[in-house]
């Protein structure tokens, strides 16, 4: 009797373990890769970098790198957008603030530099930060970068964004439409008007049309892959 | 003798009260619409034709002659008499229109030649034709109305059908060259489909300056390479022979041709398809312009490392750029991948991947 109880004691343990934290968590997709163009990267909870495909699902924690002349474009589920372009990592995060349908969306840039079209976002919040700014966007295009230095770089096109510094004097602003802010690493803001400097970066991030060039030789074809 | 009175009587009643008819239809069929001028051809003989329309008549077997008319309405509206006919007599039935002169004979038709010339000119059938049959006693004129049968209910016995064709200015299609194809600019053969009743064919060619210019747009501009070039009746000619100004290697050009249909009011113009081509062979000037585009796009992108190798190739004709050049698998012209190049070589960013040939 005994060793039936001590048997059914091992079987119970048993049969908990196997429905508890054993099991993989459940997925919850925050966002979707809808365009890779040369070398994009994602890291995940199971898996180290491995090359990103089309169509792809990112959770809350993934992480997205591209190389020289690469391209993605993220997707969230209110349709905002990201276009990560070249030499650029970020980590994205989404988490429910309350027991609502409060989410909070973070897409932290470590380096490189994006342009963004952010939905007006209604009982969500959407953030960018860097090492050095938190910038709080509410349907806004712009675009954000990170210096080598450290320094961060977020300009505007449409909508405001409100932007405060993290380190050092942690500065705080709002930067509307036409101007662009800068953040360094003693955390002081400066909002300034857009150049064409800041416009040509702004175009930049916008190219996402790739077309396919080719020029046939007595040698065979040169093939010049191009943004539109 | 009173009985053989009674007797003649019925029998004179019986011949001289027009007889009345039941059913008298005329049905065209669908697929006429898909045939060419052969389709109308009993106008010459009324037999022998295709089977293009079918006549019903009821009751059967009853002696009588028919009468028809055919009118054609042109394009702009205007009606002619195409054609009348009336046959012999013969016993009622269900007939096509081939029976008509190989079996129920004729007694006469009319063809205004002028009306048939018309038609015909326009190569193929076009506009409305309407039919109108009547049937008439067995003897006596059937142009004379008095003479027309009529239904049960008193009504003259009249059947009317009508075909519509549609507007034939599609017919003429230049074979040759076609749309997206290299050419040799010193032997570049257009052909056309041959239309009946032209008077002569017309031939335009221009260049067309980049992609974003329509078609049209491009044959209307400026200066024509060839300006409306009269070529008589045929369907082949070498355009290198009509140039009223030289054209390039590397252009691109578009084509169409006219036919002119004669016709009172100077005639009618039907045109075709427009296409376009590219010119084979740049000239030595336009090839070294665009070597050195392509060598300078690639000067200006360091990063992507092109072997100096491979520019020495390009720049001594060791590599030598062909006749295909493909954006997105879309063919462009010499001068459109000159400007592309350059774009590219001023903005070298844009450019993401250059595979060269091994």
């Amino acid at each position: 009797m005994k060793k039936l109880i001590f048997t059914m004691v091992i079987l119970l343990f048993s049969v908990s373990l196997l429905f508890s934290g054993n099991n993989p968590k459940s997925k919850n997709p925050v966002a979707l890769i809808t365009k890779i163009v040369q070398d994009v990267k994602v890291k995940t909870d199971e898996n180290d970098w491995t090359n990103a495909k089309p169509a792809q699902l990112l959770e809350s924690g993934n992480e997205i790198k591209t190389g020289k002349k690469s391209l993605a474009l993220i997707k969230f589920t209110d349709n905002s957008l990201l276009r990560v372009v070249e030499n650029t990592s970020l980590k994205i995060y989404a988490d429910k603030k309350t027991a609502t349908k409060d989410i909070s969306k973070n897409t932290h840039i470590d380096k490189g530099e994006l342009g963004f079209e952010v939905k007006k976002q209604q009982d969500e919040e959407f953030k960018f930060t860097t090492p050095t700014m938190v910038a709080s966007i509410r349907g806004t295009s712009g675009t954000v970068e990170v210096y080598d230095d450290g320094t961060s770089l977020l300009s505007v096109e449409t909508g405001e964004v409100e932007v405060n510094a993290t380190l050092g004097d942690k500065q705080s602003g709002n930067v509307t439409a036409g101007k662009y802010a800068t953040v360094n690493l003693d955390g002081q803001l400066d909002i300034k008007e857009s150049t064409p400097e800041i416009q040509k970066k702004q175009e930049k991030t916008r190219r996402s049309e790739t077309k396919k060039l080719m020029i046939k030789t007595n040698k065979g074809f040169i093939v010049i892959e191009y943004y539109e | 003798m009173k009985k053989m009175l009674i007797v003649l009587f019925l029998v004179f009643l019986t011949n001289s009260y027009p007889q009345q008819i039941t059913k008298f239809d005329v049905t065209t069929f669908p697929s006429l619409l898909t045939l060419d001028f052969g389709s109308l051809t009993f106008i010459n003989q009324l037999a022998g034709a295709p089977q293009i329309f079918l006549v019903e008549i009821e009751p059967k077997n009853i002696p009588l002659r028919m009468l028809g008319e055919i009118d054609w309405i042109d394009f702009d509206g205007t009606k002619y008499r195409f054609s009348d006919f009336a046959t012999y007599q013969f016993e009622s039935q269900d007939f096509f229109n081939s029976k008509l002169g190989n079996g129920i004979d004729l007694s006469s038709f009319n063809i205004p030649p002028d009306v048939a010339n018309k038609i015909l000119k326009k190569g193929k059938p076009s506009g409305i034709f309407k039919f109108t049959f009547y049937l008439t006693s067995a003897t006596g004129n059937p142009y004379d109305k008095s003479n027309r049968l009529k239904f049960t209910n008193g009504e003259e016995a009249v059947a009317y059908a009508e075909v519509e064709f549609l507007n034939p200015t599609q017919s003429l299609t230049i074979i040759s060259p076609t749309t997206g194809n290299y050419e040799d600019p010193g032997n570049v053969v257009a052909q056309w489909t041959a239309l009946t009743g032209v008077k002569e064919y017309i031939i335009r060619a221009n260049n067309r300056l980049n992609s974003n210019q329509s078609l049209e747009e491009a044959l209307k501009q400026g200066n024509p390479l060839i300006n409306d070039h009269t070529v008589g009746l045929t369907t082949t000619v070498n355009l290198r022979t009509i140039l009223d100004r030289e054209w390039q290697g590397g252009q691109e050009i578009v084509l169409q041709v006219s036919a002119v249909i004669e016709g009172p009011g100077g005639g009618e113009k039907l045109s075709s398809n427009i296409v376009s081509f590219f010119l084979t062979n740049p000239n030595a000037a336009t090839l070294s312009f665009l070597t050195n585009n392509m060598i300078n796009m690639m000067n200006n992108m360091p990063g992507l490392n092109i072997s100096e190798g491979f520019k020495q190739k390009l720049l001594n004709g060791e590599i030598q750029i062909e006749d295909q050049i493909l954006v997105d698998g879309k063919p462009i012209s010499f001068l459109e991948l000159t400007n592309l190049l350059n774009e590219l070589g001023s903005d070298p960013d844009r450019i993401i991947s250059i595979q060269l040939p091994e």
